[in-house]
């Protein structure tokens, strides 16, 4: 079957499907604004949420921490969707063929080989992480032991997530958004206990008068970087934003669910993280739902989040490897669905091995790959709005080097390239996460969305420079 | 380099566009059923909602939705 009903009995043509080859016409977009706004909410409440708001309560108190956090991701998911839902909407066509225009063909190619691989195993190891860290809670419940943060069972956990997660997968889309249904009002529901039981637990009191946990010297700094990295999350949904936003009817079905629930679940999550972190001194729910909640509703709770990390997981793999399919050349066309995804998970299983190791790097993960990501938006909003003026090619997009619109010396649009790591190194120049060295100007501009306009203008005049002349639309 | 032209010839005569890809490796029903959906979003479905390029006013209004977020942000710090 295609996407939703319409027969395909070529088995060549219902392989494509899955790889997401075709543009999906009316009938196969069937993903309404309330089913878009679940399956984004699905996204974003996982435990990795509640990772970003402990990790924000190391810089800034309660109320600076929300207020960085709205801030954070209004930037970030305000590129980040203009930069990958839009047109994969209007075209129905997955975001990285319609990235062929701003990097070429290999270009793509290079691109979704490194950031994107990268940057979505390190976040499907994490969430593998977090639910095995919750199943070593529940274990540790019921058999009455302290099984450790980052035992063995986590591992264990963290190796059966994935193998749910890859089960879910070879089911297909369809079947994706069946669990996000399910799992989003759900998770909704648990978050708002949770917040709940932590409130009955501290103190109202307690929360706005706690302390950042580490914070620098420098309050200004503090919070522009709290900003920074809030930034960076909305920003690290750009790689599965597109494929899922072409399977919705409308425009207003697909922008603003994806900015909406999104920013509104990302923060319900963070805040919850943030204030466990600030009264409890952890984040994570798995460390405290059960001492707070007692066995039964803690377990429960517990099951249900390392579930909901599985759903996450699943969503993101599977945009992740229509990015790989589409971008391999032809490479990778052969590989079983089923074979593919099962290698993606190759790397996140090895680290569920390391699992201290995940949530210790977790704040440079998550900006590193934020530097990249938007630099990449900020050449993706360029091109789509500024030089093409929202008109692709279909045919062209597929034709690649065949066509003449987006064929590119070697395949590259080296504007697009150039324009990429100029943006991502102004941003490490701003502000790098790994020394954690900031210039001055970083407490007032800071750096993700100076960085993704810095690619925006790079990219417009190297394709002036290099590419003038070259017709942006065939004349038929 | 010419572009391949689009033509409604059915799959049993194939386009330049489904020639160009199958001349590259495309399998011939891909690459027919790429020319038959690529046809009916440029024509069929052309002026649906759905396929019109974003306004400059939603873009407009979009952005300032953002913008509000951010200055309610800064609000809270402020005040």
């Amino acid at each position: 079957m295609s996407a939703r009903g319409e027969a395909v009995v070529d088995p060549k043509l219902a392989n494509e499907h899955v790889f997401g080859t075709f543009p999906l016409l009316k009938k196969e977009r069937f993903w309404s604004a309330l089913d878009f706004t679940w399956v984004n909410t699905a996204l974003a409440i996982a435990t990795w949420a509640f990772l970003v708001g402990g990790s924000t309560a190391l810089l800034v108190g309660f109320e600076a921490g929300i207020a960085a956090m709205l801030i954070g991701n209004a930037i970030g998911l305000c590129f980040m969707v203009l930069a990958s839902v839009v047109a994969s909407q209007r075209w129905g066509s997955e975001q990285y063929t319609l990235l062929r225009g701003a990097f070429g063909v290999v270009g793509v190619g290079i691109i979704v080989f490194t950031v994107i691989l990268v940057t979505e195993m390190g976040w499907s190891s994490l969430l593998a992480v977090m639910a095995g860290r919750a199943t070593s809670q529940v274990a540790a419940t019921f058999a009455g032991t302290d099984l450790g943060q980052y035992g063995p069972v986590v591992t264990i956990g963290g190796l059966v997530a994935i193998l749910i997660a890859w089960w879910v997968l070879s089911r297909g889309p369809v079947t994706i958004g069946r669990f996000n249904a399910i799992i989003a009002p759900g998770l909704a529901v648990v978050t708002v206990i949770m917040m709940v039981f932590l409130v009955v637990n501290t103190s109202w009191d307690a929360l706005f008068t706690a302390s950042p946990i580490a914070p620098f010297d420098d309050p200004t700094l503090n919070f522009m970087v709290a900003v920074e990295f809030n930034v960076g999350v909305g920003v690290s949904w750009y790689p599965v934003m597109g494929s899922l936003a072409r399977m919705t009817r409308s425009r207003k079905a697909a922008v603003w669910p994806a900015y909406g629930a999104l920013l509104v679940a990302t923060l319900i999550a963070q805040i919850v993280g943030m204030a466990a972190a600030l009264t409890l001194g952890d984040s994570d729910p798995t460390v405290w739902m059960v001492p707070f909640g007692g066995a039964i509703l803690g377990a429960a709770v517990l099951i249900f989040i390392a579930f909901a990390n599985i759903t996450s997981m699943s969503s993101i793999v599977y945009s992740t490897i229509l990015a790989i399919r589409q971008s391999s050349g032809g490479l990778l066309a052969k590989v079983p669905w089923k074979v593919l995804t099962a290698s993606f998970f190759i790397v996140p299983a090895i680290m569920t091995f390391f699992p201290q190791f995940m949530y210790e790097q977790f704040m440079i993960f998550v900006s590193v790959s934020g530097a990249f990501l938007t630099a990449i938006c900020g050449v993706a909003v360029a091109d789509y709005f500024v030089l093409r003026k929202q008109r692709v090619d279909l045919r062209e997009l597929h034709l690649g080097q065949r066509g003449t619109l987006y064929a590119f010396a070697g395949g590259i649009n080296w504007a697009g390239l150039i324009a990429l790591v100029a943006g991502a190194a102004f941003y490490l120049w701003l502000y790098n996460p790994i020394t954690l060295e900031t210039q001055a100007v970083f407490s007032v501009i800071t750096a993700s969305l100076p960085a993704a306009i810095v690619a925006a203008v790079v990219y417009l005049a190297l394709s002036a420079l290099l590419y003038r002349g070259r017709a942006t639309e065939v004349v038929r | 380099m010419t572009s391949p032209q689009q033509s409604a010839t059915a799959a049993s005569h194939p386009t330049a566009f489904e020639r160009a890809l199958v001349a590259g490796g495309t399998d011939p029903a891909v690459a027919a059923e790429l020319e038959r959906r690529i046809q009916i979003v440029e024509h069929d479905e052309r002026d649906e909602p759905s396929r019109l390029p974003m306004t400059g006013r939603e873009i407009a209004v979009y952005v300032g939705v953002s913008v509000v977020a951010v200055v309610i942000g800064l609000l809270v710090v402020v005040l």
